[in-house]
């Protein structure tokens, strides 16, 4: 996660790295990490020590086992807006989904720690990034 | 829009936002800025890509399953 300047001077890159079942960067999390309001419009992710690797840089070629930490929380700040392209373009098109979706505004705090090195975060935001929560579907469900 | 640090172009609202094919549910995605302090006492420009995604999908032996995942 911590970097500092353009790729080429990023010095960390915590991911979840890709796993034998397929997932790449995506790690199963157990149901009671996750919290989601009725209404969809508020969600908050919480995660401990979870197994990664720091790559050092963006799909760097080295890799080291890592640990990650994490509160993540979501809240829309608009109305949910349907959105994607569904079966009307190619599977591989990035709007091959179909979903509704808001824009949220998020909130974070991270922590990690390798051999050698750990890092703690204070609470980043997305208002100079990006957010978003909603449903989507995608392949066979479209 | 354009993360601070790295340039990355962010996605917009017409991106899959998941990573999983053949899935159904709850997603939500994030692209935090922010700074972190290191165990050597510098502190780092952070950003992220997080998100997490519930919900039914189909695994590679063509089973559907239900879950819950971070995307880190």
């Amino acid at each position: 996660m911590p970097g500092t300047g353009t790729p080429a001077t990023q010095v960390h890159d915590n991911n979840g790295g890709i796993l034998a079942s397929g997932f790449f960067w995506t790690v199963p999390a157990d149901e009671r990490n996750l919290r989601v309001s009725r209404n969809g419009r508020r969600a908050v992710l919480e995660m401990r020590d979870v197994p990664v690797v720091d790559s050092f840089q963006f799909f760097g070629p080295n890799q080291l086992p890592a640990t990650v930490s994490f509160r993540i929380e979501w809240r829309a700040t608009g109305p949910f807006e349907q959105r994607g392209s569904g079966a009307t373009v190619p599977p591989e098109d990035p709007a091959a989904f179909l979903g509704d979706i808001a824009p949220a505004r998020s909130t974070a705090h991270c922590s990690g720690e390798e051999w050698g090195f750990s890092f703690s975060s204070g609470q980043a935001s997305t208002d100079r990034g990006y957010a978003q929560i909603g449903r989507s579907r995608n392949g066979v469900f479209v | 829009m354009t993360l601070p640090f790295s340039g990355g172009q962010l996605q917009g609202l017409d991106v899959e936002p998941t990573t999983i094919r053949d899935f159904n549910g709850f997603s939500a995605v994030a692209f935090h800025v922010g700074t972190a302090t290191g165990s050597d006492g510098t502190r780092y420009d952070l950003e992220t890509d997080l998100r997490t995604f519930r919900g039914t999908y189909i695994d590679r032996t063509g089973h559907r399953r239900f879950g819950t995942f971070g995307f880190i």
